[in-house]
């Protein structure tokens, strides 16, 4: 680009006032030792991050072992009220398992009273139950074989007596 | 020099790694070398973007600095390093400006940074009257004409420190050289009188 008379002038005004600044330009190295010094660790601030995902992950672990200790509390507490008093079907109402966050309602009242007589009920009917084999373990002096017959009947005496043992 | 045409576009952010800067693989040290070779040049365009006060001038440096260690500022090869790192440091004043200018709620005035000025250096009457001129001057043109005369860079070059188009850094260039003259014209009859003899010896005054 050439110069004219104007753009000369000024390209000398602006080198006097480059040798002016020249002279109080601060060393390079005293600059760049302070800024060195103020910039933060890289190391630091990689271990800080390192430091924070641990954290997060002990804190979502112990999050996820506590909600499922809460779950199996709920769990065995169901397991153990349902055999004693309260029947099956009653049971299944009372710990049907929570299918959201929100408090699962009972969808039927229950009546302790009635639970108890359905229990007595059965208990009665189990305690007079008896086994179809149960004639067999009675003496074998008791009923069949308590009278012999003897040598000198016929085989229509025979006949006859076995019927009568029969019945 | 030999100077490999490296490169830069103006601030990125990016988490690379501890020893190089640059997308082309430039080490850290060469990168130090290079900034150093510049560093009268960058801090004589802070002096320009920062009014001439010459502590903002160096802490604005400093932070220009320290965003190159940090890899907050990386030289991407797409430019000249001086290009870039110019683009850099005019980024870092005028944030610098604004971040003081919002402290203080009182923007940094230019009379006031001449006068600190004058009163730490001596200068020639015809030094101190052509910086006040060029204060006087808007940002844009001052700039063009600190890049193109003080750092003799190319108007495209210019454009490219400044982010503007080709087109509006050669009308910065020429509007800034036209008041440039008039204010300094304004100022002094001696001095243009001078001005006037010694570049055009027909100019009828």
């Amino acid at each position: 680009m050439e110069l004219t008379g104007t753009e000369k002038r000024i390209r000398a005004l602006f080198f006097e006032l480059s040798l002016e600044d020249h002279g109080r330009t601060p060393h390079f190295a005293h600059l760049w030792t302070r800024a060195e010094a103020t910039r933060p660790s890289r190391v630091f601030s990689r271990s800080l991050i390192v430091t924070a995902a641990v954290i997060v992950l002990v804190v979502a672990c112990s999050f996820a072992i506590w909600s499922r200790s809460i779950t199996q509390n709920a769990l065995d507490i169901a397991a153990v009220k349902l055999p004693t008093a309260v029947a099956p079907e009653l049971a299944a109402v009372v710990f049907d398992p929570p299918r959201s966050s929100r408090v699962p309602r009972p969808r039927k009242i229950v009546r302790p009273r009635q639970a108890e007589t359905a229990v007595v009920t059965e208990a009665a009917s189990l305690s007079a139950w008896q086994s179809p084999t149960s004639s067999l373990m009675e003496s074998p002096t008791g009923v069949s074989f308590n009278s012999l017959p003897q040598l000198n009947q016929s085989a229509k005496d025979l006949e006859s007596f076995l019927k009568e043992s029969n019945q | 020099m030999p100077f490999v045409p490296f490169c830069g576009s103006l601030l990125s952010y990016n988490l690379g790694s501890e020893t190089t800067n640059t997308k082309n693989g430039m080490d850290i040290s060469e990168l130090k070398a290079e900034l150093e070779k510049l560093h009268p040049a960058s801090f004589g365009w802070a002096l320009s973007c920062c009014r001439r006060n010459a502590a903002e001038a160096e802490e604005v440096l400093q932070t220009v600095y320290l965003k190159i260690l940090q890899h907050k500022a990386v030289f991407r090869g797409e430019s000249k390093l001086q290009t870039w790192l110019f683009a850099v440091i005019r980024k870092t004043a005028i944030s610098e400006r604004r971040k003081q200018w919002i402290r203080t709620l009182v923007p940094v005035t230019t009379s006031a940074a001449a006068s600190k000025l004058e009163s730490d250096f001596e200068r020639s009457e015809m030094q101190r009257r052509f910086q006040q001129a060029l204060a006087q001057l808007p940002a844009r043109q001052r700039e063009t004409l600190h890049l193109v005369f003080y750092q003799d860079l190319s108007l495209s070059e210019a454009a490219e420190v400044m982010n503007i188009s080709l087109g509006s850094a050669r009308r910065h260039y020429e509007r800034g050289k036209q008041r440039l003259r008039a204010t300094l014209d304004r100022e002094g009859v001696e001095y243009g009188i001078d001005w006037h003899r010694k570049e055009n010896p027909s100019a009828v005054l």
